[in-house]
């Protein structure tokens, strides 16, 4: 095995720079979309996944709590409660309404809590308290370094002054974040009377699923479900409108990564055409010609790689002080899977400029 | 009887096909003696490139038999015939060849890797046929800073350095001065006498005969002369 490839790419340092730069900027987007995914969907299923409820219960077809609107009259927590093995019952609210600070206006997701939550109060509290009062409210980190706004500062939700009792983290569903109030003012910022989004359900046998179903049987006109399919639901309802685009982007990420190291390697190999016509002559066969071609590109990939996944890790840093809606969650599986799709893209990218090199014809070397 | 043939040529032709068809060899037979150097001459146009490429088995006759030591390369596949430049034959290029990213001593050491050597004892063996042909300072620079003259020695160094038994230069002294060309011919000449390996060489330059053990000369793809040295 020969390393002439190595060389190759190495001693033309602007060719491999540029080779390295467009697959480090297919990285970049590619680690970048699924980060964001990853960010938002954490942030979309972590508030459902630290709950301790068994069983979530509902209006039928209200099978997520991110776009749900059916209410349930609150007598349901009462019949509920009259269920065989549930241990409590927790009544929420989730709406979606506008906040207003300053000139900033946002749509938060808002959770109306019990005085009393247990169940359904956030677990990531990073100051002051996980369950608002009457008159207050619990943001977002993200949606709190936006609106500039810290603990006992006054937000209007849908034209009510409520003042900041607490800040959560992992929180943030990136197109908006949760917030949490007292199921009391929700109530009169909807204009509803007595009414639950969902009610939280802990069992005595930890049978979720054994619950929802006998919930379902006795109670009537309600959806149960247990904790890990609400999880499953929320997390469909995410990629149902994540996915397709975030896959059209990384096809299009893949069709630029593969174009450009296609591109360039293809030009060395035409600026090279000489030495691998010598090397023809001289005894390197197809196999050898055309692994000097794919070293070149799958050399550019892994230097490329690392230099997009170094400018993330910088970007990592700074994001949150400059996009903080942008929940970036790099996990080591996307950066493993960026520098395979890399390694992908530079394979593909030097199947058609290796071919070139293993069919130049040896006997060019005697022509002048 | 061992039969000293290195390279047998027999009746070979070749023909370039095209709306006007370039008959670049016609029916040359000729038999090549190990361990000698044979120099083939003539104008542009008779024939000589066109016989190297066939005895490189870098093209196939038209018709007609190349054999060299016992093997017909008409018959060898891609295959084979890559392993026949790989492990038997040593090249010798007018223009040099060099690989310009890699310094002299890769350039030389590559032929070794080529024919699976491990990269130590590469570079060691590469740098000892350098300091042979007196270019064993100039291990390290690149060919773009070396002169004519450097650069075919490097060259030969490439050829040489797996030993082959058979090496085929075009036209090794176009490019350099009097006293350099001698000494690239002094060189190819002595690697017959020292190890019998057969060179072929194909010049326009009148100063390489006394160099050759034979002279051919070609015409229109003819042989029309056949010398031995006293005789050329």
């Amino acid at each position: 095995m020969t390393w002439i490839g190595v060389h190759f790419a190495l001693r033309e340092p602007v060719r491999f720079g540029l080779t390295g730069c467009g697959l480090a900027c297919a990285v970049v987007l590619m680690v970048f979309l699924t980060g964001v995914y990853e960010g938002g969907v954490s942030g979309s299923l972590s508030y459902i996944a630290d709950t301790d409820a068994d069983v979530w219960v509902g209006r039928p077809g209200s099978w997520n709590l991110m776009r749900s609107s059916g209410i349930l009259p609150g007598s349901v927590g009462e019949r509920l409660r009259e269920v065989e093995g549930v241990e409590s019952v927790e009544p929420i609210l989730a709406a979606l309404l506008p906040a207003v600070v300053g000139q900033l206006r946002r749509s938060l997701l808002v959770i109306g809590l019990e005085d009393t939550a247990r169940s359904a109060r956030p677990r990531r509290v990073l100051d002051g308290l996980a369950v608002p009062g009457i008159g207050e409210i619990v943001i977002d980190r993200a949606f709190a370094m936006r609106a500039g706004v810290g603990l006992a500062d006054t937000i209007a939700l849908a034209g009510y002054p409520l003042a900041v009792a607490g800040i959560t983290d992992d929180t943030n569903l990136l197109v908006t974040q949760y917030a949490f109030v007292s199921r009391l003012d929700l109530l009169g910022a909807v204009g509803l009377g007595d009414g639950a989004t969902f009610f939280l359900v802990r069992t005595e046998s930890a049978d979720g699923a054994g619950l929802a179903a006998t919930i379902e049987q006795q109670v009537g006109g309600v959806a149960a479900y247990d904790r890990a399919t609400f999880l499953a639901n929320n997390r469909e309802e995410l990629e149902s409108g994540f996915l397709p685009v975030l896959w059209v982007i990384a096809v299009l990420g893949l069709v630029v990564g593969v174009s450009i190291v296609s591109i360039m390697t293809y030009t060395a190999v035409l600026d090279k055409r000489q030495d691998y016509v010598l090397l023809a002559a001289i005894g390197a066969g197809r196999a050898v010609r055309f692994s000097i071609v794919m070293q070149q590109a799958l050399l550019a990939a892994i230097v490329g790689s690392l230099a997009g996944l170094g400018f993330l890790a910088a970007l990592h840093r700074s994001l949150p002080v400059m996009v903080p809606e942008l929940p970036l969650r790099v996990e080591p599986w996307i950066g493993a899977t960026a520098v395979a799709g890399a390694l992908l893209m530079a394979a593909i990218g030097a199947v058609f400029p290796g071919r070139v090199a293993t069919q130049l014809t040896p006997l060019e070397a005697l022509r002048r | 009887m061992k039969d000293l043939t290195a390279v047998r040529l027999r009746a070979v032709s070749k023909v370039y096909a095209g709306s006007a068809p370039i008959r670049a060899l016609e029916n040359v037979s000729l038999d090549i003696t190990a361990g000698t150097l044979s120099l083939f001459e003539g104008p542009s146009g008779s024939g000589k490139t066109t016989l190297l490429s066939l005895i490189g088995g870098l093209d196939r006759p038209t018709n007609g038999h190349v054999t060299v030591f016992g093997a017909e390369l008409g018959n060898l596949p891609e295959r084979e015939l890559v392993k026949y430049r790989q492990t038997q034959l040593g090249f010798v290029f007018q223009d040099f060849k060099l690989i310009d990213v890699l310094t002299a001593l890769e350039n030389v050491a590559l032929a070794l890797r080529l024919r699976g050597m491990r990269r130590r004892a590469a570079l060691a063996r590469a740098r000892l046929v350098l300091e042979v042909l007196g270019v064993g300072s100039r291990c390290d620079s690149r060919p773009r800073d070396l002169s004519g003259g450097e650069q075919q020695r490097v060259a030969v160094a490439r050829a040489l350095a797996p030993q082959p038994r058979l090496i085929l230069a075009d036209e090794p002294t176009a490019n350099l001065d009097s006293m350099t060309g001698t000494d690239v011919m002094e060189a190819l000449k002595g690697v017959t006498h020292h190890r019998s390996t057969t060179v072929i060489v194909v010049s326009h330059d009148a100063r390489i005969a006394p160099h050759a053990d034979r002279v051919f000369r070609l015409l229109d793809g003819r042989l029309v002369e056949n010398l031995t040295r006293e005789a050329a």
